[in-house]
């Protein structure tokens, strides 16, 4: 599977996180809808082959972090919509905290040697 | 950790549904790129164009759908069954090569495993008591006689116990016999004299209580389990009550009683360390029927007798202590000890022994032996099929060039491969462990009785996860080289579809070559051992024993002790003896003390000999041996001088014979060149006492085995040294003289309704007995043997077979270049016997070194016996040779044309 100039790769895990972000920010969304919204949210920067959503969204049902439905599509296709769960909350504020705690450390660190 | 566990579910859950996980993505994946070619086509991208754009942004949708199949499942689980099912069809195809591989591997796999049962019955096992690492036997040894007892002295005991601080507990035992009689009924009980620190030492779970110092002087008694079950119902009441049991008594005669204190709440098996006569069938593991006390003081240590050798002695280490440490400290003790009491204890070591190597004997050596033997075998085994397998690896070739080039990475051919060798491991080693355990249940009663423990041996859990080791190895060992080879870059070079052009190279017939050497040489190497082992064995089974051993049965026959007064026994036996001897079926029987080819020989060095004066340090020494009158005409020992023992030497003041016989070998040894008639001796310190006239000479007897020499006897008539236990001999008219055992039995039992007969056997199965450990080596050796040469065969068959398939061409281009049929098979029958030959050349020299390791065990046969070396090289080199010529006659029978026309 080859990623095209530009794109960077992105790992597995930060995915999931993003999806999950998104699905809690956004509310029950299908597959479509969220690789939509992480696009436009990273202004283009990331831009994933987005069937990759897909893997991850298994990975986070297979975690009860989220939950799925059938639903239809605004093509009035049956679509599959995803809705983040309590423990996914619970999933995302604790990852949330440790980014926040690794950017920071990381930005001291890289201040730091600059310095 | 609980997100791992719940993962985990998921996904079992996700996998029995996978199918329709898969259609939810497929529509998923639908509509996914609907929506992507609807926003393209709104931006003004044609259809088509919308749709393509759509699809490279979405990415590749078979990807997604491999990361989906292997996200819900496990994927790993997932291609292990595949390959599995793989290498099941390549069985299936090839069901002879499987089954030649599966035998010769479970040969390996099941000498190796049934070695180990072995290796762990005697070796690695605990012992059945609580933290048995720690348990030690303290044997005290004289280093400037030959004396075997390893016997520690009462005082000397106390003395350890009080000044040894390597030590929790040291305690003394003896092993005793008591007899219960009930009505008719009369029970023989084995039991330990010991001093109370036995229970601590052994962790005995007791009902009631062990033995206090208040025990000294009462008759008190701790009861085993068994004998508790069995005599008293297991009834708890007994604890407090009295008991009455026959033991030796001079002063009365009857039942002495004894007050229970205590009862084991579990059986303690605990084997007899030092063969004892009046256990009978000492040597079979016996749980511990009773205890009773005994107190060592060190104020015996000045008392007569208070340094007589009595007790063994066992004892627990302190948990930091190790036995080199405790070792170094009786070291010390040992010496303090010399110095105090030089007549007695002069130039005694004391040795500590863990109790585990004492009970496995002597058979660590022979183990370890056994072990190399069979892993060399399960080598031979391994290289075999390897051989076989690097073989077939040339003809699948063309299997692997295809899935190549199909894209399969290499490492996923070489894990087929893996597979293959581990199913093929796999089902040999379940046969392979079925034959252990079948071998194991045929040669138990082979064992020697020596080694008691071997009666446990069997297939355990320890036992399989060798087992199971072994086939991993096995595995290895066969699936190595292909899976390696599959993916070397060179492999792919392989691309023609029809396999050929698939050289094997120089380097994979040299390493046939030597493979096949290596199999060679390991096989002459047993060879030559089994032919030493069977002609030794052979050998002494031709030896004089000094008188017929035909027909004759014999058993053990004793009474209740201190049912009678002692001289009873005297009575009991003559009555015995002319009871059995009525009887039509038996032509004759006495009575002897001592079980001629089994334990108990009666040493002694005290006494003086007319006309002997003993050089300066020399001691006397000779056998004493008590019999009836018949003994000698039932026995047919001829007397070479004078007489034999009459009924009128039996009367007498008990204990003073006035007539012996004595052996050939005692004349020669006291009274060379004299007439040993007339000549007298005493077993007194000076002549005051009474004397002992020679009346007879009797013929030399192997009392002691096939292989030791004649020993130095002297016969005393059995009327006036009365004796507890006695073997009976009687021989029978006809046929096999355990047939009458019953009838003689009943004779016995209306002389006296309480005796006991025990070890009932023929002299044939005693003379058998005494060459156990001979003959279970040699059938060991010989069965290795026999398997090697069995490898070895299919070995080289299976080369040759190899080499002709492959050689096809060159072989058809000199047959058509005119060589004939014989130059062709002579051709292919190289490729194995110029290494056989290797292998024959290095196999005699590894066996010029085994052998002269073994001269110890061998009897009256030299290491470098001609008949033994020429028969080995015979029989291996016929081996070889008809092996290769079967196959090697398929290379005749090529028809050149066709050959090359099919190239």
């Amino acid at each position: 599977m080859t990623t095209g100039q530009g794109r960077s790769e992105v790992l597995q895990g930060t995915l999931d996180l993003m999806v999950l972000k998104t699905l809690e920010v956004i509310g029950p969304l299908h597959g479509y809808g969220i690789a939509r919204r992480i696009e436009q949210i990273s202004d283009d920067v990331l831009q994933l082959n987005e069937g990759t959503v897909y893997a991850s969204l298994l990975r986070l049902r297979q975690r009860r972090w989220i939950s799925s439905s059938w639903g239809h599509s605004e093509n009035n296709r049956k679509a599959k919509f995803y809705a983040i769960t309590q423990s996914g909350r619970r999933q995302l504020a604790t990852e949330t905290q440790d980014w926040e705690r690794i950017a920071g450390v990381m930005a001291r660190l890289l201040r730091l040697s600059e310095g | 950790m609980w997100v791992q566990v719940v993962a985990f579910v998921s996904r079992v859950r996700d996998l029995l549904r996978r199918r329709k996980i898969e259609r939810d993505l497929d529509s998923e994946i639908e509509t996914h790129l609907d929506l992507l070619t609807n926003e393209n086509i709104r931006r003004g991208m044609p259809p088509r164009e919308a749709r393509r754009v759509a699809r490279v942004k979405f990415g590749g949708v078979t990807q997604v759908q491999q990361t989906l199949r292997e996200q819900a499942g496990f994927p790993w689980l997932e291609t292990t069954v595949q390959d599995i099912g793989g290498a099941f069809r390549y069985f299936r195809r090839n069901r002879g090569f499987f089954a030649v591989a599966a035998v010769i591997l479970a040969l390996g796999i099941g000498a190796t495993t049934a070695v180990f049962s072995v290796a762990e019955t005697l070796l690695l096992r605990p012992l059945a008591y609580p933290e048995s690492e720690r348990l030690v036997t303290l044997r005290s040894v004289n280093t400037l006689s030959d004396y075997p007892s390893t016997r520690v002295a009462p005082g000397v005991l106390a003395d350890w116990q009080v000044n040894a601080t390597s030590f929790e507990a040291i305690a003394g035992y003896r092993w005793a016999t008591v007899d219960v009689i009930d009505g008719a009924q009369s029970d023989r009980l084995s039991g330990l004299l010991a001093t109370p620190e036995f229970f601590d030492v052994f962790g005995v779970p007791l009902l009631g209580r062990s033995f206090h110092a208040e025990d000294r002087g009462a008759e008190t008694l701790v009861l085993g389990n068994g004998a508790w079950r069995r005599l008293f119902d297991a009834d708890e009441g007994l604890l407090g009550n009295r008991v009455d049991l026959h033991v030796l008594d001079f002063s009365q005669v009857g039942p002495t009683s004894y007050t229970v204190v205590g009862v084991a709440t579990a059986p303690v098996p605990f084997p007899p360390l030092e063969a004892d006569f009046q256990l009978g069938d000492s040597n079979v593991i016996d749980t511990i029927d009773f205890w009773m006390p005994q107190f060592v003081s060190t104020t015996q240590l000045a008392e007569p007798g208070g340094r007589d050798f009595w007790f063994d002695v066992v004892a627990r280490l302190r948990p930091d202590v190790t036995p080199e440490q405790a070792q170094a400290e009786m070291e010390g003790i040992a010496r303090l000890q010399a110095e105090r009491f030089p007549e007695t204890n002069r130039g005694r070591e004391i040795r500590v022994v863990p109790l585990r190597e004492h009970v496995a004997g002597e058979s660590q050596n022979p183990i370890v032996l056994l072990s190399a033997g069979t892993a060399m075998l399960l080598l031979i085994a391994c290289s075999n099929v390897a051989t076989l397998v690097l073989a077939r690896g040339v003809a699948r070739g063309r299997e692997v060039a295809i899935r190549t080039a199909l894209g399969a990475p290499r490492w996923k051919i070489a894990r087929q491969f893996l597979m293959e060798a581990l199913i093929l491991a796999a089902s040999a080693g379940l046969v392979g462990v079925l034959l252990a355990a079948w071998a194991i249940n045929v040669a138990r009663p082979w064992m020697p009785e020596s080694l008691p423990l071997l009666q446990e041996m069997g297939i355990n859990w320890t036992v399989l996860a060798f087992a199971l080791a072994s086939i991993v190895f096995t595995a290895c060992m066969t699936g190595l080289a292909p899976a390696l080879r599959s993916t070397r870059a060179d492999g792919a070079r392989v691309t023609r579809l029809d396999g050929r052009g698939v050289t094997r190279g120089r380097s994979h017939s040299r390493l046939v070559g030597v493979l096949v050497s290596a199999e060679v040489a390991l096989t002459l190497v047993l060879l030559v051992g089994t032919g030493l082992l069977a002609r030794s064995a052979f050998r002494a089974g031709q030896v004089e024993t000094g008188f017929n051993p035909d027909n004759l049965l014999t058993m053990i026959i004793s009474l209740p002790a201190n049912k009678f007064d002692w001289d009873h026994n005297a009575v009991f036996a003559r009555e015995v003896t002319e009871a059995v001897q009525s009887l039509s079926s038996i032509s004759d029987a006495a009575v002897v003390l001592g079980v001629p080819m089994r334990a108990g020989n009666y040493t002694s060095g005290i006494g003086i000999v007319e006309g002997y004066v003993p050089a300066n340090d020399e001691e006397l020494s000779y056998n004493t041996r008590v019999v009836s009158p018949d003994y000698f005409a039932t026995m047919q020992i001829p007397i070479v001088a004078g007489r034999s023992l009459e009924a009128r030497d039996n009367e007498g003041e008990r204990g003073a014979a006035r007539s012996i016989v004595v052996s050939e070998s005692f004349a020669k040894r006291y009274w060379p060149g004299q007439d040993p008639l007339g000549k007298r001796m005493t077993f007194g310190d000076d002549w005051s006492d009474w004397k002992m006239t020679v009346v007879g000479v009797a013929g030399d007897v192997r009392y002691s085995g096939l292989e030791t020499d004649p020993t130095i006897e002297i016969y005393l008539p059995q009327g006036v040294f009365p004796q507890a236990a006695m073997t009976l001999i009687a021989r029978t008219r006809t046929g096999d003289p355990l047939i009458e055992a019953p009838v003689v039995r009943e004779r016995i039992r209306a002389v006296d309704p309480h005796a006991f007969v025990t070890d009932i056997r023929s002299m044939d199965q005693l003379i058998a007995g005494s060459q156990a450990e001979r003959r279970a080596g040699t059938l060991l050796v010989s069965a290795f043997g026999a398997m090697a040469l069995v490898l070895v065969v299919a070995g080289v068959y299976s080369v040759i077979t190899q080499a002709v398939v492959e050689r096809r061409l060159d072989l058809a281009i000199r047959s058509a270049l005119g060589a004939g049929p014989r130059q062709v098979v002579a051709t292919a029958m190289r490729t194995a016997l110029q290494p056989a030959a290797v292998g024959i050349a290095l196999g005699a020299l590894a066996a010029l070194g085994v052998t002269r390791v073994m001269t110890s065990i061998l009897f009256e046969v030299s290491a470098l016996d001609i008949v033994t070396w020429v028969g080995a090289g015979v029989v291996i080199l016929t081996a070889c040779v008809a092996a290769s010529y079967v196959p090697a006659q398929r290379a005749a029978r090529i028809d050149p044309m066709a050959a090359l026309r099919a190239e």
